[in-house]
């Protein structure tokens, strides 16, 4: 799509940073062509995992199939360093279902790196960005911290938690942009400067325990699913073995021990004044603000394979660390546990996401992007999902092609993007699926069908993921041909073993598996060569099944509000008996006798309220 | 922030000759447009101040007027308000109506007051519905009935249901987006409990509804009784009226003649009716008929009878029921019924012309009404309301079905429709609203 390098600059996009959002972000430029300068401190923490080692969810693993679907790296990237795969709520709807993988923190690591120095289109630049260069209200680029500049008419900002980031550990405070790496302090001053409204945000993370000196005989296993379900579309399937994980839990002396320290807890001493995520407490937080629990459970998970460092899931503190360490070793299995490294509390700048347009440019400078935490989001999904929508953005912009937005009813994406932008964010944003309100349509499964050809259109699939696609599809689209065609009576159905209604006459394959006691197998009873059809075409046919009868009612509910003219209104409706209407409308509807309730709308001067007081009298045309 | 450009104006008091008329003025523009009508300063905000209106045109004073100002948001429409008492007759509005015109005020659509303040928030839906039930009230009952609505206490029944609504939803939610947390309770039992509440809630509402509409109705006062016992007669005594011939003839009234009147200052629906007799000819019978109808149907009745139109005891007992008005009449030919007719017990004499007697009637019908009305349900006398809530408990059967089918995000969608349906009575529900309940609530985040 775009080719050609702006003049007088060395680079069409710069991304400052390589965390999550800013490897999509770089990656995704480089597929759509772009000439792109990666800066970060060290290239080998590219790909970093700060927090938990973990990827997807409920409406995180949703905006990772998104994120895949527009040929992103970060679904890849978790199939290969995946240690143990679960799809949560299985036992649920399709819509519901959220895909989640525990990965190995240095494999995902090294297979982001690779993938970096293997796109010819990005260079990597070590060093400190400090500040943006500006020509009148636009960025022409960025100053390094060793003087030297580098240029470019769009910048992409994805600094995460590095603006005046501070780590809490107790009373301890340092400057830091997580642990062992420098905060960006003289950026954060100049967007400051340049009229942004910003914020604080806090979030935390638990210590990190020794593997080798875990009591894991002590411990429940939590295992991962028997058949691995990838997350990205391009992963055939899983063949590494899967990792448990175990499951203790906090004790009454571990209350005691918190209890008794809270006054130590840099949140609660008052040394910390960013707001945190309420879905993401420390373990102060959850003792203080439920009494009435005794014990709460903690997720003991693998970071590597070899199990050597273990992140426990539960116990993001702010405490100091010698009553890190005594609560601790107050669980279960977890007596002679080791801290290799202390749970902190981090405070980072964010600017509020109003002050960026649905296209993630910053409405102070033109040619700025911003994305992730910056923002005010949390999360590796949300913030690699945001990267790439303002890389594309960006790049599009280079020769003024329209911009890509999302929308509310084709992706979480559209939904992320929407609520940041118009509302803002009061506490760090996360994504679940309750925000969807097409959250049937909005499937985990089928983001490739709803995004992919978004992908085509904007350059940004690799030819091997565009093979893949269409014949997915055309196998899709084939064997539903075949389901629609084929029907069969009720008789033939019920001899089957599935009662439909007898009301009814044939009814299609397709339809009979919106059945609930229907499965995609049992339609080789009805002659379906079931095992020639690739699997993923089955349960897509299924999913879709599933909600097929009530979509279709619930669009109909939604397009009857606005379809005023399907709506009849009696001949001989009586309106001065209508005590909702003003004088003034009784007398014109009187008048001119509208036939539907579209046309008594459209008559001047009658209301909307005396439309909604209408309603009641209203009867579905015929006609419609 | 309302958003109106335009600033409008209406007479308040209507087009009537009386002494006074009062000129609402609301908008942007509102006390710019005051101070090129008046001499002298502004007056002081929500003091009554009097100034000389005069046409900016030509400087000829209009009239005299008390003037107040209402500066926003603190007033009824949350604009900048101007309220001009004036003197009452036609030709004044009508000068004080073309000198703001000039002034670049638009003369308001019926309801754009109340419409601006629902705008500004100041009001919901269903206040904004009271307001115009308020001022069209002619009964007590309705009185009492658009004062509860105007009061918001809809709006806070609907608020009830939107957080047992939102309860439900976070209970679902919090169960399907956290379902790794150790919440650590059957959210969906808890989910279902709450909605079987809710729904049993709306359906007794509806209920109310449906018991309750007729007691909102303008009450009807039946006359009836024997042919010839002087029910026209009394009829036009009590609207003061020539609305019903009277003659002689027994028999002369065939149809029911029907009149709104004001006794005691609450608006009745006085009805005559035809004598009721066993009769031949069948016109007559069909009033007859009509007037079994009213009798039946009638919120109270005034039974006429007179010694040349008496009734046997056992065609009273028939008719009467608790709460009748006897009125034994042409007592000036008969002061009181003959010994031996029984059921005529507190009977009130009526001789005709006789004021007296007229006022002890009119007073008797005003105490027979004088009861504190009931409170009736605030669904009643809306079907824009009942409606909606009809809608509302339909989806939460509906949710509680697909829940008890394991499909809760299925219930949700139902849920989200009755909350869009309980946002067209009142007001909005927001998601953030669930986060609140659900972060509240649930020990979140492992």
């Amino acid at each position: 799509m775009f080719h050609v390098k702006q003049s007088g600059m060395a680079y069409d996009i710069i991304v400052i940073g390589a965390g999550h959002a800013g490897c999509e972000a770089a990656h995704a430029a480089h597929r759509m062509g772009a000439k792109v300068a990666l800066v970060t401190h060290r290239f080998d923490r590219i790909g970093e995992m700060s927090c938990n080692p973990a990827m997807g969810g409920l409406g995180k693993g949703h905006l990772i199939r998104e994120v895949d679907a527009l040929d992103g790296l970060i679904a890849r990237a978790s199939d290969a360093a995946g240690l143990q795969f679960r799809v949560l709520n299985r036992s649920r709807g399709p819509a519901v279902r959220g895909p989640r993988v525990q990965c190995d923190r240095d494999l995902y690591r090294s297979f982001m790196q690779a993938e970096i120095a293997a796109a010819d289109g990005v260079t990597v630049i070590e060093g400190e960005a400090i500040g943006l260069l500006l020509e009148n209200d636009s960025v022409c680029g960025i100053e390094m911290a060793d003087g030297s500049a580098v240029t470019a008419p769009k910048v992409v900002l994805t600094a995460g938690t590095f603006l005046q980031g501070v780590i809490h550990i107790g009373d301890e405070r340092r400057s830091a942009g997580r642990v062992g790496d420098a905060a960006a302090i003289p950026l954060a001053r100049q967007l400051n400067e340049a009229g942004f409204t910003v914020g604080r945000l806090k979030t935390g993370t638990p210590p990190r325990l020794d593997g080798t000196t875990v009591a894991w005989s002590e411990l429940a296993e939590q295992k991962g699913d028997a058949r691995p379900e990838p997350l990205s579309m391009l992963t055939e399937r899983i063949d590494t073995p899967q990792l448990s994980c175990f499951v203790s839990a906090t004790t009454e002396e571990t209350h005691k021990i918190i209890h008794d320290n809270l006054d130590k807890s840099a949140m609660y001493a008052g040394y910390i004044e960013g707001v945190g995520p309420r879905y993401c407490p420390s373990i102060e937080d959850k003792i203080v603000r439920f009494k009435d629990r005794s014990s709460h459970n903690v997720f003991l998970e693998p970071e590597t394979r070899s199990a050597a460092v273990i992140y426990p899931n539960g116990v993001s503190t702010s405490l100091p660390r010698d009553t890190q360490q005594a609560f601790i070793r107050s669980m279960k299995g977890l007596q002679n546990a080791e801290i290799l490294q202390h749970g902190y509390a981090i405070e980072y700048d964010f600017i509020d996401p109003r002050d960026v347009s649905p296209t993630l440019e910053t409405k102070k400078i033109n040619g700025l992007y911003l994305a992730g935490q910056i923002i005010g989001t949390t999360g590796y999904e949300e913030a690699a999902a945001l990267g790439l929508i303002a890389a594309v953005n960006a790049v599009l912009a280079l020769d003024g092609s329209d911009p890509y937005v999302p929308t509310r009813d084709r992706s979480y994406m559209g939904v992320m993007v929407d609520d940041l932008t118009r509302v803002g964010v009061t506490e760090p944003y996360r994504m679940f699926t309750s925000r969807a309100e097409y959250r049937l349509t909005l499937r985990a499964d089928n983001a490739d069908q709803r995004l992919s050809s978004d992908g085509e259109r904007l350059d940004l699939l690799t030819a091997c993921r565009k093979q893949a696609v269409a014949a997915f599809l055309s196998d899709l689209s084939e064997v539903k041909q075949q389901l629609e065609h084929r029907s069969v009576t009720p008789h033939e159905a019920s001899a089957a073993g599935i009662t439909m209604k007898k009301d009814g006459g044939r009814r299609s394959l397709l339809a009979l598996l919106g059945h609930p006691e229907m499965t995609f197998s049992d339609l080789s009873k009805f002659g379906v060569d079931v095992a020639a059809i690739p699997s993923r075409v089955q349960s897509r046919l299924e999913a879709d099944a599933v909600y097929h009868g009530f979509i279709d009612r619930q669009q109909r509910e939604i397009a009857d509000l606005t379809a005023d003219d399907q709506f009849d209104l009696p001949k001989d409706l009586d309106f001065s008996q209508i005590s909702a209407l003003s004088a003034e409308e009784r007398e014109k509807l009187a008048r001119i006798k509208p036939m539907t309730l579209g046309q008594a709308r459209r008559i001047e001067g009658v209301t909307p309220a005396a439309i909604i007081s209408l309603m009641p009298y209203a009867k579905r045309s015929a006609r419609g | 922030m309302t958003g109106s450009t335009t600033t409008i104006f209406a007479i308040a008091t209507g087009e009537i000759a009386a002494a006074l008329s009062v000129l609402r003025l609301s908008g942007p523009d509102a006390f710019a447009i005051l101070d090129q009508l008046i001499d002298g300063p502004a007056p002081t905000a929500r003091r009554a101040s009097l100034r000389v209106l005069r046409d900016p045109r030509d400087g000829a004073s209009i009239d005299e007027a008390l003037v107040l100002r209402f500066p926003g948001p603190n007033s009824f429409t949350g604009e900048d308000v101007v309220e001009l008492h004036v003197h009452g007759g036609p030709a004044v509005r009508q000068a004080l109506i073309s000198a703001l015109a000039a002034l670049g005020a638009e003369q308001a659509a019926p309801g754009a007051f109340s419409q601006r303040r629902y705008r500004a928030g100041l009001f919901d839906l269903s206040q904004a519905e009271g307001l115009a039930a308020l001022i069209a009230a002619e009964t007590e009952a309705q009185r009492r009935h658009s004062m509860r609505l105007m009061d918001g206490e809809f709006g806070r029944r609907v608020a009830a249901w939107r957080a047992s609504l939102v309860d439900a939803l976070a209970l679902i939610e919090v169960g399907l987006d956290f379902a790794e947390e150790d919440i650590g309770q059957d959210v969906e039992d808890a989910a279902t409990a709450q909605l079987r509440t809710l729904s049993a809630q709306l359906s007794d509402e509806l209920a109310a509804a449906q018991r309750d509409t007729p007691g909102l109705a303008t009450p009807t006062v039946a006359i009836i009784g024997p042919p010839n016992a002087g029910k026209s007669t009394l009829l036009n005594s009590l609207a003061d009226a020539e609305l019903a011939i009277v003659s002689d003839i027994p028999g002369t009234t065939r149809d029911t003649v029907r009149t709104r009147l004001t006794i005691g200052g609450r608006a009745l629906e006085v009805v005559d009716s035809a004598g009721m007799r066993d009769t031949a000819d069948p016109i007559e019978a069909i009033g007859v008929d009509r007037a079994q109808k009213l009798a039946a149907q009638a919120d109270l009745r005034i039974i006429v009878l007179a010694i040349d139109a008496p009734w046997s005891p056992a065609a009273l007992a028939a008719l009467r029921r608790e709460g009748d008005i006897i009125v034994w009449n042409k007592a000036d030919l008969a002061p009181e019924p003959p010994a031996g007719m029984a059921g005529l017990e507190g009977y009130l004499p009526m001789a005709q012309g006789n004021l007296a007697n007229l006022s002890v009637l009119l007073s008797e019908i005003d105490q027979r009404f004088g009861v504190a009305a009931p409170a009736l349900s605030l669904l009643a006398g809306s079907d824009r309301r009942r409606f909606q809530v009809e809608k509302a408990h339909n989806s939460v059967i509906e949710a509680d079905g697909a829940l008890d089918h394991g499909r809760p995000e299925l219930a949700v969608e139902r849920l989200r429709q009755a909350n869009r349906d309980l946002h067209l009575l009142v007001g909005h529900i927001d998601q953030e609203e669930i986060y609140a309940e659900i972060f509240s609530r649930f020990c979140i985040g492992k």
